[in-house]
């Protein structure tokens, strides 16, 4: 999610308000003017500055670029593929929100269930059938068990699959 | 090498890890957009459960090939795997289409290995020096070592200075959450018991490399592309990239010292030392025309830099705690988890860890030399892995990754809330290497100024009190005013952005 310098200045001093509003209500150290919120002030302070600097510079430029000239464009060979298709903020706002799925089912669903459910819908999200996405969501999950319970011996929830755990 | 070194290398255990993680390396390396430091966050949960010797060697391994791999998208798909084949990208792409492909990536392989074996030569020889000189340092020279760090981290960055000291100041800030060092207050925990403890580590790294990487291939859309270059034959490219490499032996050379030296400077890693050795090996060259447009030469001094430059990236880590690169940062909270601190006591009190280091570090970068050709071999086959099947796979290591090392749900929301912050920085030009030393140094930073504060009653005078401290000082202060005229030059240049497009 690409926002404009001068949006991107803000959010920063804005952060940098929080945490030091925040840090100020931490206690000093005895017989001395550091404590706790020393450090936190520090990055606080460094945050809304930098956050100004970029605001100004991104003001700046937003200024002097009306009226510019474009750019010539590349030649096909030359443009760097970096800059490629660049899609919508659609789907890792729901990859996103698979992610808090799997946190808040991991304990109750237990990870078998919750796993299969996360890479099926993110399958789905990254363009998979949903036959495809489910079959590589059940690998998957074992594919995990196998690793991480069996042979590191991570103590995965198994949650209401518990009567069946092996 | 002493017979217990030997004897840590070469078990079968550490053989096998480096062969994995050779060949994980690789994969990961060679699919574009997947970055070494990616495959080394995904790696750590695993490191988690065994010894520090094959953890670190897995850790080394899998770098060393990741670098080299990333030239294998770049050649074949103009897309780098890695940042640090972007350097050369152009030019091994040319080449490929005018149907060098495997000898352009034979050339890249072996100069990698080289570079690597040239920066591990010189880290083993300077490290050891540089301990014994460090290990005198007390808390004043300790909190100037950690900021000249950061500072190196900000002049490296690349991003503007203030969007490079932001990424600083954030790292900052995630490492002061949780309980505090000198009176034990719980900062920014807002009453969450797990907090307390402060960010945990590793799920912070899997969630600024893995997950943000998960989400921006989300959002790109489907860039994939099949390979349509006809290869050469591999003995045809192997005896050509060999003709080749005798040509060049002189860049490489250049290359792979140069590379070391700045890989080692905090927050300048193996892209950086290969878009330098690029420049330099450029200018020096009979033929700097065809740079760009597909020079053997180029190829060489990049594919060697960048992986002297994983090298280089160790001494810092090893010697004072302060990580060269994203990877070593990683490497340091490895270590740190193992009850092993980074510093000049480590070669005193764990020789054999630090000797086995750069053991595995030899045998890694020799073992590149046939898992590299392999994956030269198979690279069309590599590339066609979907990313529909990749991407999930991707996120759910990275979440069970994370959580196998908490055994909290905590670690998922960690990953997320870092994977977020990670993507959203990326997309906006902050770059992320001076928020992670922040986060592996910030309590280091804070520990050593709040013991010197103690010791000294407040007298900030006693940070140029000692001679070494005095001089690290002086050289900081003098770095922040050239950051400053730097900052300043910046401003101007936004505001005349349109004389110089």
């Amino acid at each position: 999610m690409r926002v404009d310098d001068r949006l991107l200045g803000l959010i920063l001093v804005v952060f940098g308000i929080a945490i030091f509003l925040i840090a100020r209500t931490f206690p000093l150290m005895a017989g001395l003017p550091y404590g706790p919120g020393f450090f936190p002030s520090i990055a606080a302070v460094g945050l809304m500055v930098c956050g100004v600097v970029i605001s100004v510079t991104g003001a700046l430029k937003a200024r002097t670029a009306v009226g510019a000239a474009p750019a010539e464009p590349l030649s096909a060979d030359d443009r760097p593929v970096a800059a490629a298709v660049k899609g919508g903020v659609v789907r890792p706002v729901l990859i996103g929100l698979i992610v808090v799925f799997f946190g808040l089912t991991l304990q109750p669903l237990g990870f078998h269930i919750s796993a299969t459910l996360t890479v099926a819908a993110a399958a789905f999200v990254f363009g998979a059938g949903p036959i495809g996405g489910l079959v590589l969501a059940l690998v998957a999950a074992f594919g995990v068990h196998a690793v991480f319970y069996s042979l590191l011996r991570v103590p995965l929830p198994w949650g209401v699959l518990t009567p069946v755990a092996w | 090498m002493s017979i217990e070194i030997f004897a840590a290398v070469f078990t079968v255990e550490n053989l096998t890890v480096i062969l994995l993680a050779t060949l994980y390396g690789t994969f990961v390396g060679a699919m574009p957009g997947l970055t070494a430091t990616m495959a080394v966050a995904l790696l750590v949960p695993f490191t988690f459960f065994m010894d520090p010797i094959p953890a670190i060697s897995a850790i080394i391994a899998t770098t060393t090939t990741a670098i080299f791999a990333g030239d294998i998208a770049g050649a074949l798909l103009r897309m780098p795997g890695t940042p640090a084949s972007a350097a050369y990208v152009q030019d091994s792409y040319r080449l490929a289409r005018e149907g060098a492909a495997r000898r352009v990536l034979f050339v890249s392989l072996i100069t990698a290995s080289i570079g690597g074996i040239v920066g591990v030569a010189i880290l083993a020889f300077t490290a050891p020096q540089l301990a014994r000189f460090a290990i005198g340092f007390s808390s004043f020279e300790n909190f100037w070592l950690a900021t000249l760090g950061l500072t190196c981290a900000i002049f490296a960055g690349s991003g503007t200075v203030a969007k490079n000291l932001a990424s600083l100041f954030l790292g900052l800030f995630v490492a002061s959450i949780g309980i505090d060092v000198a009176v034990g207050h719980p900062r920014f925990t807002f009453g969450n018991i797990e907090l307390l403890d402060g960010v945990s580590f590793i799920p912070a790294m899997i969630g600024l490399f893995a997950m943000s990487e998960v989400l921006r291939n989300a959002r790109a859309g489907d860039a994939a592309r099949a390979v349509d270059i006809a290869l050469d034959t591999l003995g045809a490219a192997l005896k050509g990239a060999l003709s080749t490499l005798k040509r060049v032996k002189r860049v490489i050379t250049q290359s792979s010292i140069l590379g070391t030296l700045i890989g080692a400077l905090p927050g300048a890693g193996a892209d950086v030392a290969a878009w330098i050795a690029y420049a330099i090996a450029k200018r020096g060259s009979k033929t700097p025309e065809r740079y760009g447009k597909g020079s053997l030469e180029g190829v060489a001094a990049g594919g060697a830099a960048n992986n002297a430059g994983v090298a280089g990236a160790w001494t810092p880590a090893l010697v004072f705690g302060i990580p060269g690169d994203s990877v070593t940062a990683i490497a340091i909270g490895v270590l740190l988890m193992k009850g092993l601190t980074p510093g000049p006591q480590i070669f005193t009190n764990d020789p054999t860890l630090v000797g086995a280091l750069f053991g595995s570090f030899f045998v890694a970068n020799v073992v590149m030399l046939f898992t590299g050709a392999l994956a030269i071999a198979l690279a069309t086959l590599i590339l066609k892995v979907p990313r529909q099947v990749l991407m999930p796979l991707i996120l759910l290591s990275s979440l069970v990754g994370a959580y196998a090392i908490t055994n909290s749900t905590m670690a998922v929301w960690i990953v997320l809330v870092l994977g977020i912050a990670g993507f959203f920085m990326e997309e906006n030009g902050i770059p992320m290497a001076p928020a992670i030393l922040g986060i592996v140094l910030g309590r280091v930073l804070e520990d050593n100024f709040m013991l010197s504060m103690l010791k000294s009653q407040g007298e900030i005078g006693a940070f140029f009190d000692r001679p070494v401290a005095a001089v690290l000082g002086v050289i900081t202060l003098t770095l922040w005013a050239l950051l400053l005229v730097r900052a300043g030059l910046q401003m101007r240049r936004g505001r005349r952005a349109t004389s110089s497009p």
